[in-house]
């Protein structure tokens, strides 16, 4: 009995280091499975108050490249003013009024914090609850998708970016339907993205737009992704492993949307109805 | 109560440079394969005399405050307090000139350069192969990780050293 004290009195160090180990396991465990909220994260008041200072200084050096993206925004948008359009038809137009029905609205926010360097990257916005941001909801930018909102506090929400290995959503080649998986591969670098599952009786090739699917709800349809580099046929495989360029910069995000869907719930409860 | 003050205060100034200063940079092509880390330079030059304990402790807060900003959850914390654990068994085995109870902390000025850099080498790479694993979470790709932490440990050893020349002031001779 006496030996027994003596070998856990010895080693009472290790157990102390090894019970601090459990303890951050834990929450390591907790964090990970994004479904769950977790409070170690950057939405929590003190880091992105701090995140928001900081931004508001850094702003300004990126002054200019916003600036450019803005304007080619804005002429695009112009061109799809209404006042661009002849008018064929009192009766067309007022029936396409009734026809089409908005369903994306889009939130302006503006990135915080951004990394790029770990394998599961997650980015901070400036919006949360206040502005009606979900879990859930979809984050593009001017040029592509980004990712899906993680969680949200009050005022702030990360995001899961493209860049992360939990990272899929399902994609197609623009005009046409076959649809494939996207996910971020173990040998992907930044800004570089993998797409499998198109049977190869589809013919894609290098410089090919992918967009999203849009079936989800989560991402509006033909969103930009990215161009495809490089076309792999595994051996002995039916199906395509694409490797693309994203569409996006994922190291200068600065202004991004949050897309929302206003239907989403009504898919939602349809397509959870199935399975029950 | 000096001593405290002066590590809180080093402790902030540590985060603060880590997380609007370090974290910022960009290597260009370099940039997975080395991660710049300066705040384990708290838990490096954390005073001898204190108990071995209060240093674990001490790891898990910075860590988790570390975590906390990058959105990281728990592995920078996890690899601090490998660190911690660490330390006193390499403590042990420094031969050092001074009786080890005089020694205030443990930077450039009170120890032999050349010893004091494998010091800092051996410590920071422990750190990271503990951060990479727990990364990665698999024993899949050893190679890369073992890569990683060498590039990661020599730049950050070299920064640290650095700082502790431009930081520290160096104590007057008795």
């Amino acid at each position: 009995m006496k030996n027994l004290f003596l070998f856990f009195n010895k080693i009472k160090f290790f157990m102390f280091f090894i019970f601090l180990q459990l303890i951050i396991f834990k929450i390591i465990i907790s964090n990970s499975s994004y479904q769950q909220s977790s409070y170690l994260n950057s939405t929590a008041s003190l880091s992105g108050w701090f995140f928001s200072q900081s931004k508001s200084i850094k702003n300004y050096f990126g002054l200019k490249s916003v600036n450019n993206t803005l304007a080619i925004q804005n002429a695009s948008l112009k061109q799809e003013s209404f006042h661009n359009y002849t008018i064929v038809s009192e009766n067309e137009i007022l029936i396409n009024k009734e026809i089409y029905k908005k369903k994306y609205l889009f939130q302006p926010s503006v990135v915080i914090q951004n990394s790029t360097q770990r394998r599961k990257n997650i980015l901070t916005l400036n919006v949360g609850e206040n502005k009606k941001v979900n879990k859930e909801m979809g984050v593009v930018a001017s040029k592509g998708i980004i990712g899906f909102i993680k969680d949200v506090s009050d005022h702030y929400s990360t995001v899961l970016s493209l860049m992360n290995t939990d990272f899929t959503v399902p994609v197609i080649p623009l005009n046409d339907s076959c649809k494939g998986l996207l996910y971020w591969g173990k040998d992907d670098k930044i800004n570089q993205i993998s797409v499998k599952g198109i049977p190869t009786y589809f013919k894609i090739k290098v410089g090919d737009t992918i967009v999203s699917q849009g079936g989800s709800g989560i991402f509006p349809p033909n969103e930009m992704v990215g161009t495809v580099t490089k076309v792999i046929i595994p051996n002995g495989s039916n199906n395509y492993l694409l490797k693309l360029k994203t569409s996006v910069d994922f190291n200068a995000l600065n202004n991004v949307f949050i897309v929302k869907n206003i239907y989403k719930e009504e898919l939602d409860s349809l397509q959870t109805a199935i399975y029950k | 109560m000096r001593l405290i003050l002066l590590n809180i205060f080093r402790f902030t100034g540590l985060i603060f440079l880590q997380i609007f200063v370090v974290n910022q940079m960009n290597l260009g092509f370099l940039n997975p394969y080395i991660s710049i880390v300066v705040y384990i330079s708290f838990l490096i030059t954390f005073p001898v005399n204190i108990s071995k304990y209060i240093l674990l402790l001490v790891a898990l807060i910075l860590g988790l405050t570390v975590d906390m900003f990058q959105n990281t959850g728990g592995i920078h914390a996890s690899a601090c307090v490998f660190l911690a654990f660490v330390r006193p068994f390499l403590l042990s085995r420094i031969q050092s000139d001074n009786p080890i109870d005089d020694i205030q902390e443990l930077n450039v000025y009170t120890e032999d350069l050349q010893k004091y850099i494998m010091y800092c080498f051996i410590l920071s790479f422990f750190f990271f192969i503990g951060l990479f694993l727990f990364e990665e979470f698999s024993f899949g790709r050893i190679p890369l990780i073992a890569l990683k932490a060498i590039l990661s440990s020599t730049v950050s050893t070299s920064l640290i050293i650095l700082g502790q020349y431009l930081f520290i002031r160096k104590p007057k001779k008795q």
